[in-house]
C-alpha cells in the first residue's frame, strides 16, 4: 500500500473521481472580486507613493535654511477637492462623495481606504431566514415569487443565494453574497465606494437603524448581460451584497471538460429598475431584523 | 481589454472545476474548495496580463497551493460555528470505503506534505512541476513526498479500515 509512487498515484488519484456538487461560482463573481483586489492594489502604491511625496515635501521643507518648519502644514490628498456629482435621482438617498483621487468614468479607479477585517465571530444567519426574507422583499418589490432559488449556504467566509425572476424576455436574476465586515457600517461603506462599476459615484442611504445601503451604477461587463449591485451593511457587522443581474442558470454554458459555468446569453436588461432594486434591498434587510 | 477578458473567460470555464478538485483533495471539504479554487482566480484575475499563457497553469497551482496553506496557517480562526450541517457529497458507485479512508488519511497528513502528495499524485505534477508550484528545490519536493507518504501510510493503518487500494 503506497509503496511507490505508481501505487501512490493510482490510489490518490480515486479521490478524484468523487462526485463533486455543483460548481456555484460564476465567472461574473470572479471578475467582480478580482476587479476589486485590483483597485486594492492600486490603491496602495498609490497610498505607498502619497506617503513618499509628502516624506519628501515635509523634509525640504523642513531642510530649507532659516526655515525651522514650525506651523508648516504637509499637503496630502484631501489638498484636492472631490469633484462634484450630480443630486440624487432618489429621495432619501445620497450621491456618495468620491474620492478626489478617482478617475470617473475611467475603466480604474482607485480608494485609499481599505475594508476593516471582520472582528468577532458574527454567525451568519440561516438559510432559512435569509431566504424568507429575500422572498417576501422579491414579492414587494417586484409582485412576483422567486421561480427558482440556488443556495450555496455552507462557506466559511462567504455564502450565495440566487433567486430567478421573471422578465418579459425571459429570467433574470437576484444573486445575494452573504458575508461580514469590521468597523462601522459608514467606515466599511466608504471603503467600498469604488468596489463595483467604472469610478461612478454610488448612492447611499442610511436606514433609522444604523443600516447602510449603498446602490452602485448599472455595470455591463458585456451588453447582453448587465448587473447592478447593491449593498447592505448592517450594524450587527453582517454584510449583504445583492447584485440585480440580466440572465438565468439557463443564460449559463458549462465549460469544456468542466462543471463550471459561462454566461453565454442575457436579457440585455436588468431585472429591477433602480427603484425596485432600492425597495427590496430595504425590504430585506428590514425583514432580517 | 474585451480580448483579455475573454481569455480570462476561456481560462476559467476550462480550469475551474479542475482547480476545485485539487483543492478539494487538499482541503477535504467541498465548500472551502469552492472557496480556495475561486480566491485563486480572484488572485489570477489580478495578474492576468502580466501571466504568460504558456505559464497560466503552472502559476494558477501555485496560487491556489499558496491559498490553502495560508488558510491552514490561519488555522481555526477560520472556523465559523454554522447553524446547520454543511452541504456533504457522499461518495458514490464503486469503493466509497476505501475512498473514505484515504481521504481521512489524507486529511491526517500535516497540510505542507499533504499539498505536496496533492500536486505529485492527484494533479500529476512532476517532482520539478511541484517545486516550481510551491517555490522549493527537487530536494524538499522528494523528502517531503517520502515523508507525507509515510504519515499517509501510517493514518490508513491507523484508521483500521481493512481495505486493499485496488491496483495499488
Amino acid at each position: 500500500m503506497f509503496d511507490n509512487d505508481d501505487a501512490a498515484r493510482h490510489a490518490l488519484r480515486t479521490l478524484t473521481s468523487e462526485p463533486a456538487p455543483p460548481v456555484a461560482t460564476t465567472l461574473d463573481q470572479v471578475v467582480r472580486r478580482g476587479k476589486r483586489r485590483v483597485f486594492i492594489q492600486r490603491a496602495g502604491s498609490v497610498a505607498g507613493v502619497v506617503a513618499v511625496v509628502a516624506a519628501i515635501g515635509a523634509g525640504t521643507i523642513l531642510l530649507r535654511p532659516g526655515d525651522q518648519g514650525d506651523g508648516v502644514q504637509v499637503g496630502t490628498s484631501n489638498s484636492a477637492t472631490a469633484p462634484t456629482y450630480p443630486t440624487s435621482p432618489m429621495p432619501g438617498w445620497e450621491v456618495v462623495d468620491m474620492p478626489a483621487y478617482a478617475e470617473r468614468g475611467g475603466k480604474s479607479c482607485t480608494n485609499n481606504e481599505t475594508q476593516v477585517p471582520p472582528t468577532g465571530n458574527v454567525p451568519f444567519l440561516p438559510l432559512a431566514a435569509v431566504q424568507s426574507a429575500l422572498t417576501i422583499a422579491v414579492k414587494q418589490a417586484l409582485g412576483a415569487v422567486p421561480a427558482a432559488t440556488f443556495p450555496s449556504w455552507s462557506g466559511s467566509s462567504t455564502r450565495f443565494l440566487v433567486v430567478e425572476v421573471p422578465m418579459d424576455n425571459g429570467m433574470g436574476q437576484l444573486q445575494l453574497e452573504a458575508t461580514r465586515y469590521g468597523g462601522s457600517p459608514t467606515r466599511a461603506a466608504d471603503a467600498d465606494r469604488v468596489a463595483y462599476g467604472n469610478c461612478e459615484a454610488p448612492l447611499r442611504r442610511t436606514l433609522a437603524d444604523g443600516t447602510v445601503l449603498q446602490l452602485y451604477p448599472k455595470y455591463d461587463y458585456h451588453p447582453k448581460w448587465p448587473s447592478q449591485p447593491l449593498a447592505i451593511y448592517q450594524p450587527n457587522g453582517r454584510k449583504y451584497v445583492i447584485t440585480s443581474a440580466g440572465y438565468s442558470e439557463a443564460d449559463m454554458m458549462p465549460g469544456k471538460d468542466s462543471t463550471s459555468k459561462t454566461i453565454v446569453n442575457g436579457r440585455g436588461k436588468l431585472p429591477t429598475t433602480q427603484e425596485q432594486l432600492a425597495e427590496l434591498a430595504e425590504a430585506f434587510a428590514g425583514g432580517l431584523g | 481589454m474585451r480580448g483579455r477578458d475573454q481569455e480570462f473567460a476561456e481560462f476559467f470555464s476550462a480550469r475551474f472545476d479542475g482547480a476545485r478538485r485539487i483543492a478539494y483533495a487538499m482541503c477535504g471539504s467541498w465548500p472551502d474548495a469552492e472557496e480556495i479554487a475561486q480566491a485563486a482566480f480572484v488572485k489570477l484575475y489580478a495578474r492576468w496580463s502580466k501571466v504568460r499563457i504558456e505559464t497560466v497553469d503552472a502559476y494558477l497551482r501555485t496560487i491556489l497551493t499558496r491559498v490553502f496553506l495560508d488558510t491552514k496557517r490561519r488555522g481555526r480562526a477560520r472556523e465559523q460555528v454554522v447553524a446547520e450541517l454543511p452541504d456533504t457529497i457522499a461518495p458514490a458507485d464503486a469503493g466509497p470505503a476505501e475512498r473514505m479512508a484515504l481521504r481521512a488519511a489524507l486529511l491526517a497528513v500535516p497540510p505542507g506534505q499533504r499539498a505536496v502528495l496533492v500536486l505529485r499524485f492527484v494533479a500529476d505534477l512532476s517532482v520539478e512541476q511541484v517545486a516550481e508550484a510551491l517555490g522549493c528545490s527537487t530536494g524538499t519536493v522528494k523528502s517531503q513526498t517520502a515523508r507525507g507518504l509515510a504519515a499517509l501510510r501510517a493514518a490508513y493503518k491507523k484508521g483500521d479500515v481493512n481495505v486493499e487500494m485496488r491496483g495499488a
